[in-house]
């Protein structure tokens, strides 16, 4: 394994402009100062419309049709306390039983962006394409986040990416399709209040972390290198530099190590192939290149909960590749029975979970797979 | 015609799709959830029969409901702007051009593909699953005999009504998408042979136009190549003239504009029956010579 330095580029510019307000409305400017992003709201109940933002493009003769997949393959959450987990599916947010894989909610939003579980266990963060609704576990919506647009051109994304609360549960993190990742403060009874609008969509983001201090966002996309930002000063504070490839995936571990997985670059060929990557970048600033993982493009990593143990997955494999870091050791796991999209270990570190568009949510506890009960 | 009536029974429409798609997912998890406990001959036709006749046909029907949903809310869209008074949109169906065009079979494109199939498509990487995709349009064109042309990927997620772009043909730029995102489903592997039929549909119109030197007794003019093609390739001159008009600036449908008039209009109605004979015809020996002519391990011989 090869060791990098990370270069800091500490201050390397602004954030963006923000300021808290008590109304609960909130405006804030990108690092462009040309760019003014809307303001972002977060209203009590179930408020927004639950519109599509628009079709394709369409342009020439195309096949379209309904989408079979079972669980949309970017929204998976399980609850702090391990007995429940949450996908999206066609009718929207699912709750299972981890216990016995059976369904136990069917909130039927339509919303299939991403999901986070707040650390306390009361709230589910929903991503829907330009909102996020916060609801309690039995489905009543609490509190509805607006302020992300319109999908980027040309990026495919047609809902919320991300979302990362920080472990005390005080913030939210979000990252639209949009490009621009919102912070939203004091998260509890009273609601949250809209924060600082991080204008990210020069990077193309598609992942963002929140560090186990709360003090750390990183976020990667496939223009640029990973950024750290500081969430207290809403600033860019550094790069990390030496990521091979294109950044598809970043996840923190508990000691504070950031790992990120890369995808492949354009000039990869069948005669001369390459593989994605996957590097940790310790808190003393040390790129460690990890094992190269399955497939061409990382899109989802999972660390356990002792930090040790990374499952990484490339987009639409079956194959997850495990790298302990603390042996050094890699093991594929057993081949899922379908493609697989996001991750996500138990609690207690002894079942990853994930979701596959064709067989829905799937757990497995070191020996092999088992398929949850459909949505 | 009270047209908030009408919308609210396409509301109805997607409730009850919602509600069925639901209730589909839930019953083929129980289906493949059998794998566990029932094993054995029956078992497995029981599946393969869930698989390749009943799912499917769940999913048209899912499909349906979508559509007629779309229609009802057009019919009421267009009550609307019948009723307005003088300076209304003054739009009709026929108004943009595209009533003239020939509507055909709308159920095409149902055939599933042979349940070995599928699972040999899961199997493979999505590196592996690319180049498959690629010998698929490579055999495809040359069956035409057209030049073959590199598949172009992109990714798109599915709308919030649950619609996914699978691919698409750009008659000017000559290229041909695939969408990354349905990788995982092995009805991708339909949208080769949909999209190069599409690209047939244009090379025909094109080889059919009259040319200007036409007049002059050594060249053959388009009664000939009309001739050409059906011996070659079995298609008529009047299924060329309906992708003719089809294909007149206006005429085609897009799914984004009307959903079951996208489906209705000639050229999508052939694609769709060139994808019902590839499905119907491929079985794991054909996919796995594709897999062998792309370079692909070949897990499990016949």
């Amino acid at each position: 394994m090869s060791r990098r330095r990370f270069l800091g580029l500490a201050g390397v510019g602004s954030a963006l402009a923000l300021l808290g307000a008590c109304d609960g409305t909130e405006e804030g400017t990108g690092m462009d100062p040309d760019t003014t992003h809307a303001a972002g709201a977060c209203q009590e109940g179930a408020v927004a419309a639950r519109t599509d933002p628009g079709g394709s493009d369409g342009g020439g003769a195309s096949r379209t049709g309904v989408d079979p997949s079972v669980v949309a393959p970017g929204a998976l959450a399980v609850s702090p306390d391990g007995t429940q987990l949450a996908a999206a599916a066609a009718t929207g947010t699912t709750l299972w039983s981890t216990a016995g894989g059976s369904v136990s909610a069917r909130f039927e939003n339509a919303l299939t962006g991403a999901l986070a579980w707040h650390p306390g266990g009361s709230l589910l963060a929903v991503g829907g394409s330009e909102h996020i609704e916060l609801t309690t576990p039995e489905g009543e919506v609490r509190w509805t986040l607006t302020g992300h647009g319109e999908p980027l051109p040309d990026s495919g994304r047609r809902r919320l990416q991300d979302l990362a609360f920080s472990a005390d549960g005080e913030l939210l993190a979000s990252l639209g399709a949009d490009g621009t990742v919102r912070l939203w403060r004091g998260i509890g009874e009273a609601g949250c209040t809209p924060g600082e609008v991080l204008d990210t969509t020069a990077l193309r983001p598609l992942s963002i972390a929140l560090s186990p201090d709360g003090r750390t966002l990183a976020v990667c996309g496939a223009e640029g290198a990973p950024q750290l930002w500081d969430v207290e000063e809403s600033t860019l504070s550094s790069e990390v530099d030496g990521v091979e490839f294109a950044p598809r995936a970043v996840a923190y571990a508990s000691d504070g190590t950031l790992l990120i997985g890369s995808g492949i670059p354009d000039t990869s060929t069948a005669g001369s192939p390459e593989r994605a990557r996957l590097y940790a970048l310790g808190t003393d600033g040390t790129l460690e290149r990890g094992p190269d993982p399955e497939g061409l493009d990382v899109s989802s990593i999972a660390v356990d909960p002792e930090g040790t143990r990374i499952a990484v997955v490339g987009r639409s494999e079956r194959r997850v590749m495990i790298w302990d870091r603390g042996t050094g050791d890699r093991e594929d796991l057993p081949d899922a029975p379908g493609s697989l999209g996001r991750l996500a270990w138990s609690p207690d570190g002894t079942t990853l979970h994930g979701v596959s568009p064709s067989h829905g949510v799937v757990s497995i506890d070191g020996t092999a797979w088992t398929a949850f009960d459909l949505p | 015609m009270d047209p908030d009536e009408v919308r609210a029974v396409a509301e109805r429409m997607r409730s009850a799709r919602h509600l069925l798609a639901a209730r589909h997912s839930s019953l083929q998890g129980r289906v493949l959830g059998t794998s566990e406990t029932w094993r054995g001959p029956d078992a497995d036709g029981f599946r393969e029969t869930w698989s390749s006749a009943v799912g499917p046909q769940w999913t048209r029907a899912l499909e349906r409901l979508g559509q007629l949903a779309e229609t009802a809310e057009l019919d009421a869209e267009e009550q609307d702007a019948a009723s307005e008074p003088e300076g209304g949109t003054g739009h009709d169906a026929a108004g943009d051009g595209t009533a003239s065009v020939r509507m055909l079979d709308g159920d095409a494109g149902d055939v599933p593909l042979d349940p070995e199939v599928q699972a040999a498509w899961r199997e493979m990487t999505p590196e592996q699953k690319k180049a498959v995709l690629q010998e698929m349009v490579d055999r495809e064109f040359e069956r035409y005999g057209m030049e073959p042309v590199d598949i172009s990927f992109f990714y798109e997620e599915p709308d919030e009504d649950g619609m996914v772009t699978y691919g698409s043909w750009s008659n000017g730029r000559g290229e041909l998408r695939m969408n990354e995102y349905m990788l995982y489903s092995p009805d991708l592997a339909l949208t080769t042979v949909h999209e190069v039929r599409h690209a047939a549909q244009h090379e025909f119109v094109e080889q059919t136009e009259g040319g200007m030197w036409d007049w002059l007794p050594w060249v053959d003019g388009p009664e000939a190549d009309y001739e050409r093609i059906e011996e070659e390739h079995g298609i008529t001159r009047e299924e060329i003239e309906a992708w003719r008009e089809n294909s007149e600036p206006g005429n085609y449908i897009s799914p984004e504009d009307d959903y079951e008039g996208y489906r209705a209009q000639p050229v999508e109605v052939d694609a769709r029956e060139r994808e019902d004979e590839f499905a119907g015809d491929l079985t794991l020996e054909d996919l796995q010579q594709y897999q062998r002519d792309a370079g692909v391990p070949v897990s499990e011989e016949p």
